[in-house]
């Protein structure tokens, strides 16, 4: 079985469809996307039996069908920018208490104390999430520019998997 | 003064002559000495009995006799003729009123010593019923500054019950809400002889205040310390409250009025005297040009004004460069209108003798605006720049395409994942085929390649995708960088194989095949890229007109609608074609004529146009989507209808507006495969509003059983852009 990996990036299949072009070539993953925050959530519950090794957030997300994420995603003028919804997603994941989302109380145990297993990949630079990645403990970030590698998210998986010399033989095991 | 020094001479002599007015003499304490028939019968008088009766008991207020008789001898004393005075008098019940014209009786008559007094009485009763019933306030004040006089309406306008509480009860003093300044209005009076329209706060009888205008003149001469007077009162309160809400709004108020061939300035509020730095009230009676900067600004202004009557308007929104009186210069706008003369037959305007204006200090704004103007071209600059990048780069790709080699896409139009998909197929299949043929040779031959085992393992995997990609990729759009990284993997892991390998020739074959797959990948990404650009070089221009679209000349024009339609959809044909969506000109008014800026409108048209085919989705199977367009005139207007199938506006997005706010693209259409600005609908909306039009948008579920809220399913959404037509 090979490891999970999880990538929430609402232009996936879109303009960074090239992200996902060496991951999938590689073979190695076993590869979901999420296309907005909903869907990312959703993914992230249902992981309890089988979790998932990396998960990739972007921070412009789009709400997707849960009332509570369209919800906030109006308060903020529908504008990905503002709602910022990859950052909420992660407050709700590890900061509960300071997340603007309310979403239902009981989060997966999978991701206690594993924000080493999370990542972000957004166009915001890390000086603007400074307080945001030290507040939720996230330690792997990477911007998207113009001269970002298209093997950029091949090259964050295995960064947060850095242990896994081969994670397919690794998970099976 | 009489000449009759001896009383009883004087009514002999008064015995003699018919005077066709009511005359009589009293002693000084009033009573009747004699009276002729004419006074008797006024006074309702009997002959047998009169000389008992005094005419002190007639006055209706017996207090204002001695008012009266003060200002007699006052009068007397200073070698005046006594002023006539009107007197109410209570006669058989009845008031009446009475004009006194009387004079003092002196015996000798050089001395000081007062025996009575002759006068005439006129009936004025149906006169000073009309004063007093005049709705302004007349009042009378005695030389001690007490009421002696009130009519109803001043009484209504201090909010008392009758005459009666203030007559004899109020000192005119405790009528002013600041007594002190009853004084400078006795002074004022004492020193002019009269006061006319003197703005004075009063204060009523429940305690609130009303502004009067104040006229009033001396009883006796104003000349000695004590005054009496008499005068009237116009209620001014709402006049004054917005004279004084108009000191302090921030805007200067000013009229000129033409003098000698001057224009001089009147009426200057204190935002005006601030604005151009006058002292209080010293702008006044100045010459209007004392604020303009040069006399070529003032006949441009004067020009403007005219022009602006001519079309029997006010000059709004003129902007003026004007100088405060150290000289600093600043901009005002104004808003002005001429003042005429009345014409010679009484109706029409005759020549402008002045105007009346606001004026609103805008140096600031102006520096903004310059500052914003700058920006805006300096941005426009910018946007051209892009522009003409844009353009370098659609070459580019064009002739790295042309380099490519034989390309089986069309120049236009887009690739889908599907085709994509297609055309990959067989040319994957050739390289797979070659690279397991090399492997299984190798594999025979115990042939070394120089390859890890996870090398290996990789070379393994990435056979395995290529070999059915469909498997292991499910979203179509993802297998084209996938299938490209696992080629040039796949070369990447060739290199390490032996150079001098006996299956060199073998090598070059997979080499070949991998080559055309990377080729073919490379013609799909110069596809997209090209496309991408044309769509970013309208988007760009489409910015760069909504930016600068305040610094652009109104070109108005007489132009046919159906022609401008025609060239918005020349604009976005290729756009159209790419997306493979058709364009239907349903029905369009042939003969509707427009008075517009052709290049806005277009743009207008070309923007709503865009979001039509870009949020249309194919109707049927196998059926392109289209995008209707029409036209409806409803009276004045015509309707320019933009119609597409596909993508739903949510209500809320409708109501709110959202949609036309600069920047925001609508939650079920911000996916970068439909690029957009969210300038496009705000910049049509404010175009259509410059001609007093609008935008407005419908979407409903296509199918009407739909419910409106599945926005799942297909949309029909008109978008109307309402123009005024010129003629039809």
């Amino acid at each position: 079985m090979k490891p999970k990996i999880l990538w929430i990036e609402d232009e996936a299949t879109g303009d960074m469809s090239s992200f996902a072009g060496p991951v999938y070539a590689s073979m190695k993953y076993e590869f979901v996307i999420a296309g907005n925050a909903s869907e990312g959530i959703r993914r992230i519950i249902e992981a309890e039996s089988s979790p998932f090794l990396a998960v990739i957030v972007d921070i412009r997300l789009q709400p997707g069908d849960t009332e509570e994420w369209i919800d906030y995603f109006g308060q903020r003028g529908k504008d990905p920018k503002a709602a910022r919804l990859g950052r909420e997603l992660l407050y709700w994941l590890f900061k509960h208490e300071q997340a603007n989302v309310k979403l239902m109380d009981k989060r997966p145990q999978w991701i206690v104390n594993q924000q080493h297993r999370f990542g972000i990949l957004s166009v915001e630079t890390k000086e603007e999430l400074k307080k945001d990645l030290d507040e939720l403990g996230i330690t792997e970030h990477v911007t998207k520019k113009e001269d970002t590698p298209h093997t950029v998210l091949l090259d964050m998986i295995k960064k947060l998997v850095p242990k896994i010399s081969n994670p397919a033989r690794e998970s099976e095991a | 003064m009489s000449d009759c020094s001896n009383v009883a001479e004087l009514i002999e002599k008064l015995k003699q002559v018919d005077l066709p007015v009511g005359y009589y003499v009293v002693e000084k304490d009033g009573r009747f000495l004699y009276a002729n028939k004419l006074l008797l019968d006024l006074l309702h008088l009997k002959a047998d009995n009169y000389l008992q009766a005094s005419i002190a008991d007639k006055y209706a207020n017996p207090e204002e006799r001695k008012t009266f008789v003060d200002i007699v001898l006052g009068a007397a004393a200073r070698n005046q003729q006594p002023p006539k005075q009107v007197i109410s008098f209570t006669v058989e019940g009845r008031e009446i009123f009475v004009q006194d014209h009387c004079w003092p009786i002196y015996n000798p008559p050089e001395s000081q010593k007062l025996v009575g007094f002759v006068g005439s009485l006129v009936d004025v009763t149906e006169e000073e019923r009309y004063r007093r019933k005049l709705p302004v306030g007349v009042y009378r004040v005695n030389p001690e500054g007490m009421v002696v006089y009130v009519n109803q309406a001043m009484v209504k306008m201090l909010k008392y019950g009758s005459p009666e509480d203030i007559v004899d009860k109020k000192s005119v003093g405790e009528l002013y809400f600041n007594p002190e300044k009853e004084k400078e209005f006795s002074d004022l009076l004492k020193e002019k002889g009269e006061v006319v329209d003197k703005k004075v706060e009063l204060v009523k009888s429940d305690g609130q205040t009303i502004w009067v205008s104040a006229s009033a003149y001396p009883l006796g001469d104003p000349k000695v310390d004590w005054v009496s007077r008499e005068g009237v009162l116009v209620n001014v309160t709402v006049e004054e409250l917005y004279r004084q809400i108009m000191e302090y709004v921030p805007v200067g108020l000013y009229r000129v009025l033409k003098k000698d061939g001057k224009n001089i300035l009147h009426d200057c509020n204190r935002q005006f005297d601030e604005m151009f730095g006058f002292a209080p009230g010293t702008a006044n009676g100045q010459r209007a040009e004392i604020v303009h900067v040069s006399p070529e600004d003032t006949v441009k202004y004067e020009k403007a004004i005219r022009d602006a009557d001519l079309l029997g308007q006010p000059l709004v929104g003129y902007v003026l460069r004007t100088k405060k009186q150290d000289g600093t210069i600043i901009f005002i706008e104004a808003n002005t209108r001429a003042i005429h003369k009345r014409g010679e037959s009484g109706t029409e305007k005759g020549e402008i003798i002045g105007r009346i204006g606001a004026l609103r200090d805008i140096t600031n704004e102006v520096a903004l605006r310059e500052q914003v103007k700058e920006f805006t071209e300096d941005f426009g600059a910018v946007l051209h720049e892009y522009s003409s990048a844009l353009l370098m780069l659609r070459e580019s790709t064009d002739s790295a395409l042309e380099s490519l080699g034989q390309d089986p896409f069309p120049k236009v139009g887009e690739i889908t994942p599907r085709v994509a998909d297609q055309s990959l197929s067989e040319p994957v299949s050739k390289f797979i085929d070659s690279l397991i043929r090399l492997r299984s040779q190798m594999s025979v031959n115990r042939q070394p390649a120089n390859l890890t085992p996870e090398e290996f393992e990789d070379l393994d995997n990435y056979q395995v995708l290529l070999k059915n990609p469909e498997k292991y990729i499910p979203e179509p759009a993802l297998r084209l960088p996938a299938i490209r990284d696992a080629v040039k993997n796949i070369l990447n892991l060739l290199d390490k194989f032996e150079s001098s390998s006996q299956y060199q020739e073998q090598i070059k074959d997979v080499k070949r095949n991998a080559e055309e797959v990377l080729r073919i990948c490379s013609l799909i990404y110069m596809h997209k890229a090209g496309n991408a650009i044309l769509s970013l070089g309208k988007q760009v221009r489409a910015v760069r007109n909504f930016v600068t679209f305040h610094i652009r000349e109104d070109r108005r024009d007489m132009h046919f609608v159906s022609k401008l339609i025609d060239q918005a959809v020349s604009e976005w044909a290729d756009f159209a074609h790419i997306r493979n969506v058709e364009i239907k000109l349903d029905y369009i008014h042939p003969n509707v004529i427009l008075n517009v800026s052709k290049d806005d409108v277009v743009r207008a048209m070309a923007n709503l146009l865009h979001n039509a085919i870009k949020y249309s989705w194919e109707r049927k199977q196998g059926v392109p989507p289209w995008v209707d367009i029409r036209t409806r005139v409803v009276q004045k207007w015509v309707h320019i209808e933009f119609e597409d199938w596909g993508v739903p506006i949510p209500a809320d997005e409708i109501k709110n507006d959202v949609l036309f706010r600069i920047g925001v693209r609508g939650r079920l259409s911000s996916d970068r495969e439909r690029g957009g600005t969210g300038v496009g609908l705000a910049d049509a909306r404010r175009v259509a509003q410059r001609y007093g039009g609008d935008v407005t948008i419908v979407s409903r579920p296509a199918d009407s059983k739909g419910k409106p809220d599945n926005y799942k399913q297909p949309f029909l959404t008109t978008v109307t852009l309402r123009l005024p037509i010129f003629s039809n």
